[in-house]
């Protein structure tokens, strides 16, 4: 999975941490990320340690910075294509099972949680959007919506990693979808019936 | 002891947020919280809290300014993690922490440790020993790690590069940063390798804060360091100041140069290049090619005294002086009692000044090295005068190193120039003779009379 991500970074100080990085998702095919040392690590891709720490402070920082890089990999590039790159994400994740489960069991879960709603909630903001640009309703409401189906992708998500990424969960992301759309379709509905009861004298 | 530190991390940084979203607002706010919560009990501290809302309402006063350039003048994430690191890990949390160490093992714990990464040096000053001295030596960056990893478990924060130029070593220094990221860092230095580079580095650590060196205005620094070095300094501190990043200087006072580092203008000008701290050192005649001759005499140092004094009342600086703040530090701070030395040998000396010691942390643990004889009489002997404008068992008080280093056998470490503690020594006792009536008045009037309001009849004027 970080292989592909590094292809964009060129300079000397970018080339020694995907060193770092290829290095330790290569040490995650087989090992938790709690059982890997830093020194085990710069071995493996020949630097020294101080190299290593020039750049990152500890494993978890190149972990965090891994997923920061595929955060911005996979930001939808609109809207519409929420849905498929939905699917891109689980699927990335998928083939690359071990290494997420290898990461993951040395995390707390609630880490983990913020990282996969720090995913999904622009993910689901745009899509929100897109909806209410046909419903006349207020701020508040739009960012309660957001909250709501972003709480709910996450946690969806973070049960399926749980449960060691069954493909199942992939086709039913057409189902969250559907979920998705009619929640959002038919709140916003309501909502804006309701905001212009209000309105009224 | 975690689940406690746990507790003071929390309110810390609730308190910190707080204080973040409108310090102008929110200071004052919190002082009203304190007040209410301190009642007036015998241990509320009022003359401290008073003195305290005295300069938080009034905004023109140097201490306001100084705390509120914190935030026009420090970036966001450097500020947060100085409070971070210095005010909570290494006070509230590493505090508590030495405490139990010296009950637990009967010796001194420092505060902060001071270290030479390197003994090399970018520049040749006249009078500089690393100029003069042949080979490099290198504390690895495996060793400094290794000396960290040792003081956080002795609850020391506050690490203090020395060197030669700890510079010369910037990337292991940055990695360093990185890696105790827990920690703060401070980094004497003469500044001509801090480039738009390293800056960007530090803003990225956020932890390594430089003291850079200054002896006074263009023409007293090039002579001495070299032509241009002093454009250079200043086109470091403008690098600094453009990132938002907190420096200070370190500026050394000799009979030679009192008067330009001591002036108002000097001082004023350290203002506005920038600096938030400066901490003045009396010149130390170490090393046999020492100059006995750039001893400040009892007058300059007066001068000093009272300038330094004035001046915290005026400037938006803080400003230490540390051979004349005894008093506030109860003596000698040296010995590992707030700090140690540890040079690019490894050795371990007692004091940044004082190059005498039987240990090598190379060969030994730090707390063996902090229960070795000579840092055990540095424990046993402070402090080493009642006075506290003699604090220092070399300078003020030099029968007394004399008798440590003939009792425990340390060595001389002195990488350049060692010298007997005897040839030392006695280029002190006639300044110890001459400061000693001098000390004597300005002690008993500073001690006698606290508190009244009268001006003592032989202290002239601060000015």
């Amino acid at each position: 999975m970080f292989q592909d991500l590094l292809k964009e970074e060129n300079d000397v100080a970018r080339s020694t941490k995907n060193e770092i990085m290829s290095a330790l998702a290569g040490l995650l095919q087989t090992k938790r990320l709690d059982d890997i040392t830093v020194t085990e690590l710069v071995e493996q891709c020949n630097i020294s340690r101080q190299a290593f720490y020039y750049h990152f402070s500890d494993l978890y920082g190149v972990v965090d910075h891994g997923i920061q890089l595929l955060l911005e990999e996979l930001r939808a590039p609109s809207p519409e294509q929420w849905r498929s790159t939905l699917e891109r994400t689980l699927t990335l994740l998928r083939e690359n099972r071990t290494l997420v489960l290898n990461v993951y069991r040395a995390y707390e879960r609630s880490y983990v949680e913020h990282h996969l709603r720090q995913w999904a909630m622009p993910l689901v903001e745009a899509r929100t959007r897109l909806a209410a640009q046909r419903y006349s309703v207020t701020q508040d409401q739009i960012g309660f919506l957001i909250e709501l189906l972003t709480q709910a992708l996450a946690s969806i998500v973070l049960s399926w990693v749980d449960r060691g990424m069954p493909s199942s969960v992939i086709e039913r992301m057409d189902d969250f979808d559907i979920l998705a759309e009619g929640c959002l379709e038919y709140t916003m509905e309501r909502l804006a019936q309701k905001n212009q009861r209000c309105q009224q004298p | 002891m975690t689940m406690m530190n746990d507790v003071k991390r929390t309110g810390f940084r609730t308190l910190y947020s707080y204080l973040d979203r409108d310090p102008d607002k929110n200071i004052p706010k919190l002082m009203d919280w304190v007040d209410r919560f301190a009642g007036d009990g015998p241990n509320s501290f009022p003359a401290q809290r008073a003195a305290f809302r005295k300069v938080i309402e009034d905004p023109d006063n140097n201490w306001y300014r100084l705390l509120r350039s914190m935030w026009t003048d420090v970036d966001d994430g450097v500020r947060r993690t100085f409070f971070e690191n210095f005010m909570l890990n290494g006070n509230l949390i590493g505090w508590p922490i030495q405490e139990e160490a010296r009950e637990r093992y009967g010796c001194n714990i420092p505060w902060a440790i001071l270290l030479d990464p390197t003994s090399a040096c970018n520049l040749r000053c006249t009078g500089c020993w690393a100029a003069e001295y042949g080979s490099r030596l290198d504390l690895t960056f495996d060793e400094i790690d290794d000396i960290i990893a040792q003081g956080k478990k002795l609850g020391v924060y506050t690490y203090i590069y020395t060197g030669g130029e700890p510079l010369v070593r910037r990337d292991d220094l940055i990695a360093l940063c990185n890696k105790h990221n827990d920690c703060m860092f401070l980094c004497f230095t003469n500044a001509t390798l801090i480039d738009e580079d390293l800056a960007d580095q530090m803003l990225r650590v956020k932890n390594l804060i430089p003291a850079i060196s200054v002896e006074g205005f263009e023409e007293a620094t090039d002579s001495r360091r070299g032509t241009g070095v002093f454009q250079k300094v200043r086109r470091a501190m403008e690098i600094l100041k453009q990132r938002k990043l907190p420096f200070g200087t370190s500026c050394c006072y000799t009979s030679a140069n009192l008067d330009v580092i001591s002036s108002e203008q000097f001082v004023d000008h350290l203002v506005e290049w920038g600096a938030k701290f400066t901490w003045y050192f009396h010149y130390m005649p170490v090393g046999n090619d020492a100059a006995p001759e750039l001893l400040p005499s009892p007058e300059q140092r007066e001068e000093m005294y009272d300038k330094v004094r004035a001046y915290r009342k005026t400037k938006p600086l803080f400003i230490i002086d540390f051979q004349n703040d005894g008093e506030y530090v109860g003596g000698c701070i040296a010995g590992g009692r707030r700090y140690l030395h540890i040079n690019a040998n490894g050795d371990v000396d007692p004091c940044v000044f004082v190059h005498y010691s039987d240990s090598n942390i190379r060969e030994k643990p730090l707390l063996d090295c902090l229960r070795s004889p000579m840092f055990m009489a540095y424990h046993d002997g402070q402090p080493f005068n009642e006075n506290h404008l003699k604090p220092c068992p070399m300078l003020e008080n030099p029968d007394r190193l004399r008798e440590m280093v003939e009792r425990t056998g340390a060595a001389s470490t002195d990488l350049g120039s060692p010298e007997t503690a005897d040839h030392l020594c006695s280029k002190c006792d006639g300044y110890a003779r001459r400061w000693d009536p001098t000390a004597q008045r300005l002690w008993s009037c500073g001690h006698s009379c606290a508190g009244c309001a009268q001006p003592c009849p032989d202290r002239r004027e601060a000015g």
